[in-house]
């Protein structure tokens, strides 16, 4: 087993940092909402026609 | 194809809960929907497949919103804990299925009272842990982990449910930082869900029907959460989630011990 106190590192870098640091979202972020948001359509879709 | 507004609110509000705590989302909607009038058959599929596809959105937006790292080549920690938590669990739904083909019969009150219990006592143990030691976590222990994911994993095979709390707070208690305990568990989960629907699959096509209109309004509510709730889990401080999850398993604990009892 790998190192087990990596795992929540990031999570807790970013606690220590402000909240305006916090509740910023990157750029790629806001891409990979809107692909989600494609993928959503898509299922709807899907259940309307299977059903 | 029909949405239920009032299905989709729910999903939205447990989903977004079983984000952010690591449990809640079965244990808390499926006594709701029964009381819909919606059958076994019309509830649990439905759940199992809006679990395991929310799931994974979900723990896509906890990694993206640096709640946990994953990575798959090579296996990180954080993965390969994940990993071993969804195999106690897929064991779980394997051993009760051979439970019920063999026709064993447990005592089903008294597995959910012991649950039950095991749930407000994990809940309780873990505020007082906040009261009692105010310093950070310790180094995570492996084999605690190991040892909570089969308790879980025990539970729900045997038919008491509880997976989610007993493995959120198991982890926990073994020196995982919060935040990164529940997305864990959402994505153990949504892996134990996956092999759930295929058994569905196996059932129906022993003849058994199973009715999906739960499904787009379940789905609808449980994605919305599983793209806001991580980053609530982001913006609000590790403290926060720190009382936050004892105090939901607890509430969990005594909704179950009700549910058996009344």
């Amino acid at each position: 087993m790998t190192n087990l106190s990596s795992i929540g590192r990031k999570a807790k870098e970013l606690d220590e940092m402000h909240i305006s640091e916090r509740v910023r979202i990157e750029r790629s972020s806001l891409k990979k909402v809107l692909v989600a948001l494609f993928f959503y359509g898509f299922m709807m879709l899907f259940f309307s026609v299977f059903i | 194809m029909e949405l239920f507004v009032i299905i989709i609110l729910l999903a939205f509000i447990f989903e977004s809960m079983d984000s952010m705590a690591g449990m809640g989302f079965g244990t808390a909607l499926t006594p709701i929907l029964f009381l819909f009038g919606f059958s076994s058959l019309q509830i649990v599929p439905t759940i199992l497949i809006s679990e395991a596809i929310t799931g994974l959105i979900d723990s896509f937006f906890d990694h993206e919103f640096k709640n946990i790292e994953y990575s798959f080549h090579p296996l990180n920690a954080a993965t390969k804990v994940s990993l071993i938590m969804a195999i106690f669990g897929c064991a779980a739904i394997f051993s009760s299925i051979i439970i019920g083909y063999l026709a064993i019969r447990f005592p089903d009150t008294l597995i959910e009272i012991y649950v039950a219990i095991l749930v407000i006592f994990m809940g309780f143990s873990g505020f007082l842990r906040i009261i009692v030691n105010k310093k950070e976590s310790s180094k995570p222990r492996i084999g605690l982990i190991i040892g909570f994911s089969a308790l879980a994993g025990f539970n729900k095979g045997i038919g008491g449910g509880g997976y989610g709390p007993v493995i959120t707070m198991g982890q926990i208690f073994s020196g995982i930082y919060e935040k990164s305990a529940t997305a864990m568990v959402s994505f153990a989960e949504s892996l134990v869900s996956i092999v759930g629907i295929f058994t569905f699959f196996l059932i129906s096509y022993a003849g058994v029907t199973i009715d999906l209109v739960l499904l787009p309004s379940l789905f609808t509510g449980g994605f919305f959460a599983s793209i806001i709730a991580p980053y609530i889990v982001r913006i609000f401080p590790n403290k926060v989630w720190k009382l936050f999850i004892p105090v939901y398993a607890f509430t969990i604990g005594l909704l179950l011990l009700f549910k058996v009892l009344f």
